[in-house]
């Protein structure tokens, strides 16, 4: 067996050059499958540090509760370190003062000292300096790396640090204070240390490979600034055997977690106790949870809903500025008197009917039977505060005492009921303090915030519920009042554990799980790879074929001798497969060692052009053992499975034949010669019927169909190039008029077998060359039209922190527009539009971020929006004018419907139409988010988008609109960008063209594209070494033909002409197959409009290809000129 | 190899060349077909010297003056019978109608107009070398030269490929000149040359 691979060496190490190839492609795949994976957990890992979970809250808690929590056995004893990380995380922006430059985004985390042992690997803890130092002027901040390159800065610069200030009361309530002073905080600092991007540097809670911007201040300087004195917004805990860890969290949590935690206070009167909320208003949730017990433990719950009115007019008179207050009447006695001045008897209060105070209805000049109306504030739709009114009839006068004097009806608004007189207010909504008269002031001295006016219960919560809850305390009387400190005690102790941590707002992110499970990857990249290589696969496959089968074709009449000789088909096969299996393994070998560059390769190839778009300098290769050897193993099968194709055939030929040279069979059976009909029959319906179904079945023909289509007409190419081939010559033709390309396609058919495998190889790298020049996409093609990618909005934002109002309104509140100098009002052309969208901040869901996203971010898309109709739909759930309306679809079982980027929404969340996103909503419900269109190419896809009615009812805690767009002409789209970051700096904001982030996404995609491409490319290659093999092979066995010729006058030009042609034929054969296939296949995107072939590049590729493609005949060409024309002659 | 071989074939005349393995004979027929150049001397077809001619030239020559049988046949197997037989015409471009009818003529002749679409795998090993000599005199050749026709077929079929050869010598009215060591296929020439130690004897 040595011997005879010692003797054919050259076409022996031709096939272990093909088995290499194919184990070096194979495993390079699996390998940078492998490499992403470990390289992303790796970077999890340096994130985290020791960092296992997170407790986090969207409001702030006491550090106590986090005392309570590591007392707790079950979580002390799970503790790694004795440093756990109590935090403030906040999101901001940071000024470098003296350069103007700005950098948003950022995740300023007011931090102890201790957190660094949170990252025992991170080392020196030199340039991590919180405390202020004696020669500084003002407090320090630590910043990272890739901070200081964005801010310009050095150490001991002074930075100005912008951040959002937190609020108990719903900024989008009326008493949410929105003002910008009580949004945003501004600090200056000075940058005391620049630690590296790694460790605490790299410190970030969301799976995402790009480096974050980071700011470490003192914890204490961010508690007082943000006047939330041993209160913290996140605990970071290293604890161990983080999957059984999670539920004893929970449960601790549960156990320790006290009534003023979930932001609650409860009053202890005579014989009642009253419960408010720090945010002025009682959760859903929660009033159910205390009505709930209150009922088990037999006490009765009265609601109170108070809010403010603006005016109470009668004829002739006008009241400013009144709390009412709705109840339910008759009010329990216990709660105090509700006497009526006319000796009324209790009375039920109508929908339409008041209950006026007496000093009231004195002021108003009304009695009972008299009407009045009342107007207040309501928040409208935009968050804007918008005044509504309605009319009442008096139907009781009651006096000023007992519960009708109490004041405690109304809560405790800062900056309203502390006051010392009215016109010392500082509400946090609009007042005219002019309208408010003497007898204002003295009924504010004398009685407070007490209500002047009480409506049903029923009707103040139509009226005034928010999006937060619909009353402002509840009252619990027990049945037994000597049980009052008994309900008391089972509230404070059970309402806690009644209610679930994540409704009070409470989460355990087991972060490090998460980022571990994530960092398997948006994109099972061994597969992705193995899919962009597949075709170079098959191309090395089929070469190692050809390769193998022209060797075994070579030692024909050695085959026929050991036939002759008595040697039994299957020992001849199993000889041969010997030696094609040690071909195989030292081919796999060197493939192996290959593997490794090309991984290499890939990565930095990916590195390189991922660069500007993707955060990719983390990528290392990892190799494991295991894969190396699944790879070899895989093409060693793959080529083994190929040979033993070739010996089977080669064994079927009689001794005879061989012995006489011949190494096919003399006649093809029936059924062999039906066979390429057949195929070719069955491959064009296949490919028609998916066609047919790519074009029709919801516009969207997936990349299964594309590929289907496909490789079915490259099937039926092939296979009606075989049945060409069998028949050619068959039918009578005028062969005196035969030219050179039809005797050099007559040539071809000779050895239909070795042509098949060249033209399948050169069809199949063709056919990814097409496809992909043509799936390739130009960002910037039509962009301004309205159904681009863009939808013609040249600009897109977003902040950090959001605007409490839509962005045109905060404009005009500046007096200025979209440019400093606007003249918008003056032009005759139309303004430009400017659309605010609402942002639940979450996980990047685009192909920029390379971990598996969970929670993805939201848009909360308004009517407008909706309007527009703008942007190209893919697909749609159902077929509508305008796909947008799909949002407002309502759903029986409840699921939200959501428009995502038919990218993100197939390839990230692994998703489709009709199908649900589940995730959790403010009030930790979970929710469905179920998809209603795909669009095609959009700058949506980072995120899904939802109805802004349904962002507010399931997401009431992001208040304002953090996300923009807006349609400045592009002359003047600069300076919109500059203008706008400019002024809202503080707010993080962060501006830029839509036609850039779009070229970012569709950047990775090309990147894709062009990595198939370049795939698809050495795939030619190899299609093309073949294609050279089987001429120089053709040519070698046709030495004496050719010579013959050359005998009767053929000149060596016309010889060497026919060996061109003949290349020239097989290679326009494969070419026009891959090509056909290709557009074909693309043609239900060209129907749609989803894609425009880029005919003239598509026409220069092919043409390079076919020019490069001659080029492979140059050996078969100097051989044929080089025929030795006597020898030849003579030998057979 | 030859030393100061010389001989005159008069036209329609034909001769055979005998001698021993490696005493020169192909090399002669050879060089007679301008397949190969004599270091020395000169070969004269027809009034045209040969050592003359290159390129194009030797080639157009060799195409219209010079017809070859060779030992085997050397058919292109993907071609039927006669497309081999019109191969030679095609050398320089596309052939006429009349060459067309000629290659068929030229099949009836040798026997196998019924295999007229026939490829070589699908004919005996006589049948192949009956349409190498239809190819031979495709073009008309004033030089029939034959190497070893019959070499490589039983007695019986070479019989008759030599009575097909000597049948269309006679029609043709060309120069046959063979090469053989089949004393068999000698004795059924009139005129025979016997090559020994380079020098050409005629017998």
């Amino acid at each position: 067996m040595f011997r005879n691979l010692i003797y054919f060496w050259r076409m022996n190490l031709a096939v272990i050059a093909g088995v290499a190839i194919t184990t070096a492609v194979v495993t390079g795949a699996l390998l940078v499958g492998d490499s992403m994976r470990e390289s992303l957990r790796r970077l999890t890992l340096d994130r985290l540090g020791n960092i296992d979970q997170v407790l986090l809250n969207d409001r702030f808690f006491d550090v106590a509760l986090v005392d309570r929590i590591l007392e707790q056995p079950d979580v002390s004893s799970h503790l790694e370190t004795g440093s756990v990380g109590r935090s403030i995380l906040l999101r901001g922006s940071i000024k470098n003062p003296s350069s103007g430059r700005r950098a948003s985004g950022v995740d300023l985390l007011g931090v102890e000292e201790e957190f660094l042992q949170l990252f025992p690997d991170f080392g020196s803890t030199a340039n991590f300096v919180l405390e202020k130092q004696l020669d500084q002027i003002f407090p320090s901040v630590v910043i990272n790396a890739p901070l200081q390159r964005e801010l310009g800065v050095e150490v001991g610069d002074d930075v100005l640090v912008s951040f959002g200030r937190s609020s108990d009361v719903p900024r989008v309530s009326l008493l949410g204070r929105r003002e910008d002073a009580d949004l945003l905080d501004t600090l200056r600092l000075t940058v005391a240390g620049v630690i590296p991007a790694r460790g605490p540097g790299r410190f970030g809670l969301r799976p995402q490979q790009t480096r974050p911007l980071n700011a470490f201040v003192d914890l204490a300087l961010l508690q007082r600034r943000l006047d939330r004195p041993d209160q913290i917004n996140a605990l970071l805990l290293p604890v161990s055997q983080s999957r059984e860890i999670h539920a004893a969290l929970d449960a601790a949590l549960e156990r320790v977690l006290e009534v003023g935690d979930l932001g609650l206070e409860i009053t202890k009167q005579d014989s009642y106790l009253t419960i408010e909320s720090r945010e002025l208003v009682i959760r859903p949730g929660i009033a159910s949870a205390i009505d709930r017990l209150a009922a088990e433990a037999e006490a009765d719950s009265w609601p109170v809903l108070t809010y403010l009115a603006n005016q109470i007019e009668s004829p002739g008179h006008t009241l400013p500025y009144s709390t009412v207050t709705a109840l339910s009447l008759p009010a329990p006695s216990s709660l105090g008197l509700f006497r009526y001045s006319d000796e009324t008897s209790p009375i039920v209060l109508t929908p339409d009917q008041i209950v006026l105070n007496t000093w009231a209805a004195e002021d108003l000049d009304v009695d009972v039977g008299d009407e009045i109306r009342m107007s207040y504030f309501l928040v409208g739709a935009k968050d804007e505060l918008v005044t509504e009114s309605r009319t009442f009839q008096v139907t009781a006068i009651v006096e000023l005492e007992g519960l009708a004097a109490d004041s405690t009806l109304t809560p405790d608004v800062p900056g309203v009921t502390g006051a010392d007189d009215m016109a010392s207010w500082d509400p946090p909504f609009p007042v005219d303090l002019d309208l408010v008269r003497p007898q204002d002031e003295e009924y504010w001295d004398l009685y407070g915030a007490t209500p002047k006016a009480f409506v049903d219960i029923d009707v103040g919560q139509e009226l005034w519920k928010s999006r937060y809850g619909q009353i402002t305390s509840v009252r619990l009387l027990p049945r037994d009042s000597a049980k009052l400190d008994e309900l008391e005690q089972v509230l404070r102790r059970d309402l806690p554990t009644d209610l679930s941590p994540i409704a009070a707002g409470f989460s355990w992110l087991p972060v490090r799980q998460q980022g571990l499970d994530a960092a398997s990857g948006t994109s099972d990249f061994a597969g992705l790879f193995s899919g962009f290589s597949l075709f170079l696969i098959v191309a090395a496959v089929l070469l190692v074929v050809l390769l193998f089968t022209l060797l075994v074709e070579q030692r024909g009449r050695e085959a026929g001798l050991l036939l002759a000789l008595g040697y039994q088909p299957r020992q001849l096969q199993r000889k041969m497969m010997l030696e094609g299996g040690l071909l195989a393994t030292i081919g796999a070998a060197g493939g192996a060692i290959l593997a490794l560059f090309y991984a290499r390769l890939v990565l930095r190839g990916l590195e390189t052009w991922w660069a500007p778009v993707v955060e990719s300098t983390f990528l290392e290769i990892h190799v494991r053992p295991v894969t190396i050897l699944m790879g070899a193993l895989i093409s060693v099968v793959l080529v083994l499975a190929a040979i033993l194709k070739a010996v089977r055939r080669i064994s079927r030929v009689p001794a005879r034949r061989l012995l006489a040279g011949e190494v096919e069979l003399a006649t093809k059976t029936s059924g062999q010669t039906r066979r390429p009909l057949i195929v070719t029959a069955l491959s064009l319906a296949l490919a028609l019927g998916l066609f047919v179904t790519s074009i029709t079945a919801a516009q969207d023909s997936s990349p299964a169909l594309f590929f289907g289509i496909g490789a079915a007409l490259v099937a039926a190419g092939i296979a009606g190039f075989s049945l060409w081939c069998r028949r050619s010559g068959r039918t009578e033709t005028r062969f005196c008029r035969t030219s050179m390309l039809q005797i050099a396609a007559r040539n071809s058919a000779r050895h239909s077998g070795r042509s098949l495998l060249s033209v399948a190889l050169v069809a199949s790298a063709s056919f990814v060359l097409v496809s992909v020049t043509a799936n390739r996409k130009n960002p910037l093609a039509g962009a301004l039209d309205l159904h681009s990618g863009i939808g013609g909005l040249t600009l897109v934002a977003e902040s950090d922190i959001s605007l409490p109002v839509q962005l045109t309104t905060y404009l005009e509140q500046l007096g200025t527009g979209l440019v400093a100098d606007d003249h918008s009002q003056q032009s005759p052309e139309p303004p430009p539009e400017v659309l605010s969208l609402r942002l639940l901040r979450g996980e990047d869901v685009s192909c920029l971020n390379l971990y598996q996203p969970e929670k993805p971010r939201i848009l909360g898309v308004p009517e407008d929006f909706v309007a527009r109709d703008a942007f190209r739909f893919r697909s749609s759930l159902e077929e509508v004018d305008n796909p947008w309306t799909l949002l407002q679809t309502t759903f029986e079982d409840g699921a939200i419907p959501a428009v995502g980027d038919y990218n993100s929404v197939l390839w990230i969340l692994h998703l489709g139409l009709g199908k649900d996103l589940v995730m959790h909503d403010d009030s930790g419900t979970e929710i469905h988010l179920r998809i209603v269109g795909l669009l095609d190419a959009s700058i949506f896809q980072s995120e899904l988008l939802i109805s802004e009615d349904n962002f507010i009812e399931h997401f009431p805690g992001q208040a304002g609109y953090g996300y923009f767009l807006a349609s400045p002409p592009n002359s003047e789209l600069s300076s919109s960008i500059d203008h706008l970051e400019e002024l809202l700096t503080p707010f993080g904001f962060d501006a830029g063209s839509s036609s850039e982030r779009l070229a970012s996404y569709q950047a990775v995609e090309n990147m894709y594209l062009a990595t198939f491409e370049a795939l698809g490319g050495l795939g030619l290659i190899l299609g093309t070494l073949g294609l050279a093999v089987v001429l120089l092979r053709n040519v070698i066995e046709r030495q004496g033909e050719l010579a013959t010729l050359r005998a009767f006058g053929y000149r060596k030009a016309r010889i060497a002409s026919m060996v061109v042609a003949e290349n020239a034929f097989l290679l326009a054969v494969g070419l026009l197959i891959g090509a056909i296939s290709g557009i074909v296949a693309v043609a239900p995107h060209l129907i749609t409009g989803h894609i425009t072939v880029p005919w003239r590049s598509l026409a220069a590729i092919l043409t390079t290809v076919f020019g490069v493609g001659l080029l492979a005949s140059i050996g078969a060409v100097l051989t044929s000129l080089r025929i030795p024309l006597l020898p030849a002659l003579k030998a057979e | 190899m030859l030393r100061g071989v010389t001989f005159d074939l008069e036209a329609a005349g034909k001769v055979v060349l005998t001698g021993p393995s490696g005493s020169g004979k192909s090399t002669l027929l050879h060089i007679i077909g301008t397949l190969d150049t004599a270091t020395s001397g000169r070969v004269e077809i027809a009034g045209q010297d040969t050592s003359d001619l290159s390129g194009y030239d030797l080639a157009h020559f060799r195409n219209r003056t010079v017809g070859f049988v060779f030992q085997d046949s050397h058919l292109l197997p993907q071609y039927s019978v006669l497309e081999n037989v019109l191969m030679p015409a095609l050398a320089f471009g596309r052939c006429s109608k009349e060459e067309d009818d000629w290659a068929r003529s030229l099949v009836e002749r040798v026997g196998l107009s019924d295999r007229l679409h026939h490829r070589p795998a699908e004919l005996s090993g006589g049948e192949r070398q009956r349409v190498a000599v239809a190819r031979a005199l495709m073009t008309r050749p004033r030089l029939l030269l034959c190497d070893e026709p019959t070499g490589s077929l039983d007695s019986t079929t070479a019989d008759s490929i030599t009575t097909l050869l000597f049948d269309l010598h006679r029609r043709e009215s060309n120069m046959l000149l063979v090469v053989t060591h089949s004393m068999d296929l000698a004795n059924r020439f009139d005129r025979r040359m016997e090559l020994q130690e380079g020098r050409c004897l005629e017998i």
